[in-house]
């Protein structure tokens, strides 16, 4: 048996509030352990991908981020916050044409391939690879939806990677009002 | 939800904050880890263990941490999603680890911070506050929490508030503005998702009923007002509330909050049960109820991956018949008889909606109603005697694989019997008598949860050695079978 003297007044209102929230966090403890579907992301994990410790493109992964535009502003921020090179919007380039775009210590520029009329090389040049030396080159568009492709290591400061012109990389970087990130 | 009477959150909003929750609490950087009871309390603003007083404390907890860590190169936002995201598996010991490092890295002691065996002391010029490393994983999960409310979309201006907190030498002021600013968006969320309405119809319920059953201006809470309670409520015209394991849940709640007020420890300051040999720390206290404000069920740790792989428990025949009592701690002891109802009735409730929900012939309905399938308190305690011997020697076997490689005396007097424990434990993960390093560190983290297991079975067990159980189960057998009759008789 266990006897409190009856609270009155305030101090009665300050237990209902205590009771109310100790039984709400009983509820979320409790019907969590009874909810056996879950598709939810932790944060923690959307990090390692942008971190690139997930391989990109993780399907259940892009798919939260296209239906959630404050999962990808936050990505983005997560991105921003381990990148080696961030460039803002281009200078618009003629129609069809790929503008180049210029960051402090790196440039990225396009050249198409003679031998595949198909294709593109980004070409990115690096003041230096003393540094840590970019694995990704992601590009976001204004609401943060954003295309990656993985780099090669840098030979003489110097990263070429040949991509479709059809593809979806080329088709956003095509766009001057998205931002190129070096991660 | 246990009872369909009772729905607790908004339509809509409920299953989300519940999703949310669940998949913090469940991914693999916190298995094991018990931080779920302590982070829904911080959630919902309940104040608990060191949060007393002030329900917005952990946010201000976590401020001081966003700046104890800048301090240690977590730097700007970068460091900050490194140290909340990055950590791989977040336990106090692993934390613990990464701050002494950078601590030296950083020379620490430094004219702001000092880093003890406990944890991290800010030095301001309004004095001093200290983040316990015991408190910093489930700081780690509510800032996980918060980074991810209302769709992500606190997110940025969280960031850009937590920035400020490290903007220049520390500042009470800038801590105390970014806390406010923190706090009253997390009131805003809590108004908007959270049905207060229901936990309040619950709390209106029953406090009246305890006033009328006071003849001297004190409230009583035992066996036979929880039950008196469920027997009139479960059968009202509105909004009954019909599970018993519901009306003892909600008078557990009010009772820890009744006495939260003048017994509640700093959740930090949970005691340490026994792992040191060197402190002659082999036996945990038996009183439990000093921490009973901060209690959570010692089972949680066995659900840590490396945990999961060693046979310490099955599931059917050695945790499921402790689950509940490791889930209501020491409140258990104080309402054993209420405690053995719930174990022995609530079952055959639950046998009973089922069978109404699935159309169950109405024969084995019947059966459900008149209880001729409950557990006999007998049966519960010879259970529950059967566990605790398991779990002794589950601890002497423990003990034995964790011996100390000095001579100790403390452990001296019980090698023989942890030896033997031993030799008899044939179980998965107990074959080697060397550790390697992660085996060892798995069976430190069951050293440290064990001796709070046995305690609490043994103390329980004493409680029930007051009461003559087959007396007690016979008179409660037509108590439970009339209400039930009551209760669901009309679907027969």
């Amino acid at each position: 048996m266990t006897r409190f003297k009856a609270p009155t007044g305030d101090d009665l209102s300050t237990i209902k509030d205590q009771f109310v929230a100790n039984s709400a966090a009983q509820y979320i403890s409790s019907g969590s352990e009874n909810k056996i579907n879950n598709d939810s992301i932790p944060l923690s994990k959307i990090y390692a991908y942008a971190k690139g410790e997930i391989s990109y493109p993780d399907p259940k992964i892009e798919n939260a981020l296209r239906s959630s535009p404050g999962l990808r502003t936050a990505y983005k921020r997560m991105i921003t916050g381990t990148a080696n090179y961030t460039f803002q919007r281009a200078i618009a380039a003629s129609e069809g044409d790929l503008p180049t775009r210029k960051t402090v210590g790196a440039e990225i520029t396009f050249s198409t391939s003679s031998a595949h009329q198909d294709r593109v090389y980004i070409i990115i040049k690096l003041a230096s690879v003393i540094d840590s030396v970019p694995e990704a080159l992601m590009v976001f568009d204004t609401e943060d939806h954003s295309v990656c492709i993985d780099l090669p290591a840098p030979q003489g400061g110097i990263i070429q990677t040949l991509v479709a012109k059809n593809s979806d990389i080329i088709a956003a970087l095509k766009n001057p009002d998205t931002n190129v990130i070096l991660r | 939800m246990s009872d369909g009477t009772i729905h607790l959150l908004r339509a809509g909003a409920g299953d989300s904050i519940v999703e949310q929750f669940k998949t913090i609490v469940e991914s693999e950087r916190f298995q094991g880890i018990p931080i779920a009871t302590r982070l829904s309390l911080i959630i919902t603003g309940a104040r608990s263990g060191k949060s007393q007083g002030n329900r917005d404390t952990p946010i201000y907890e976590l401020c001081h941490l966003v700046n104890a860590i800048a301090a240690l190169g977590y730097t700007g936002a970068a460091g900050r999603f490194e140290f909340f995201f990055g950590l791989k598996r977040v336990t106090t010991g692993n934390i613990q680890q990464l701050i002494n490092e950078r601590s030296r890295e950083y020379n620490w002691p430094t004219k702001e911070h000092i880093v003890s065996d406990r944890g991290i002391k800010a030095i301001t010029a309004d004095g001093d506050f200290e983040i316990w490393f015991k408190r910093m994983p489930v700081l780690i999960a509510f800032f996980e929490f918060i980074s991810g409310m209302d769709d992500v979309t606190f997110f940025a201006e969280l960031n850009d508030l937590l920035d400020q907190v490290t903007d220049g030498p520390i500042s009470t002021r800038n801590i105390k503005d970014a806390s406010n600013k923190i706090s009253s968006k997390l009131r805003l969320w809590r108004r908007a998702n959270i049905s207060w309405a229901e936990h309040e119809e619950k709390f209106d319920r029953i406090t009246p009923f305890l006033s009328q059953n006071s003849a001297d201006g004190y409230w009583t809470i035992d066996d036979d007002i929880i039950f008196d309670f469920w027997r009139q409520n479960s059968v009202l015209d509105k909004k009954s509330i019909r599970e018993y394991a519901t009306v003892f849940n909600a008078f557990v709640t009010l009772l820890r909050v009744m006495r939260s007020g003048s017994t509640a420890e700093a959740v930090s300051s949970a005691m340490p049960l026994g792992t040191d040999f060197d402190a002659g720390e082999i036996e945990a206290s038996d009183d439990m109820g000093a921490v009973a404000e901060d209690w959570s069920s010692p089972l949680e740790t066995f659900d840590h991956p490396h945990l999961k792989n060693i046979g310490f428990f099955k599931g059917e025949s050695e945790r499921a018949p402790i689950e509940q009592l490791m889930e209501y701690g020491p409140d258990a002891l104080g309402l054993s008889r209420s405690f053995m109802r719930l174990e022995s009735f609530s079952p055959v409730q639950s046998t009973i909606t089922n069978g109404i929900r699935f159309g169950t012939e109405k024969a084995l309905l019947k059966a459900a109603i008149n209880c001729e399938k409950a557990k006999s308190y007998t049966h519960i305690s010879e259970t529950l005697h059967e566990v605790l011997e398991h779990v002794e020697q589950l601890q002497l076997a423990v003990i034995f694989l964790l011996r100390p490689s000095e001579e100790n005396e403390a452990f001296k007097k019980i090698e023989e019997r942890a030896r033997k424990a031993f030799n008899n434990m044939r179980r998965k993960g107990f074959k080697d008598k060397e550790l390697n390093e992660d085996q060892r560190d798995a069976f430190l983290m069951a050293a440290d949860v064990l001796p709070s297991i046995t305690s609490q079975i043994r103390n329980f067990l004493q409680k029930l050695r007051e009461q003559n159980l087959t007396i007690t189960f016979d008179a409660d057998i037509p108590k439970f079978s009339e209400q039930f009759h009551m209760i669901y008789g009309e679907r027969l």
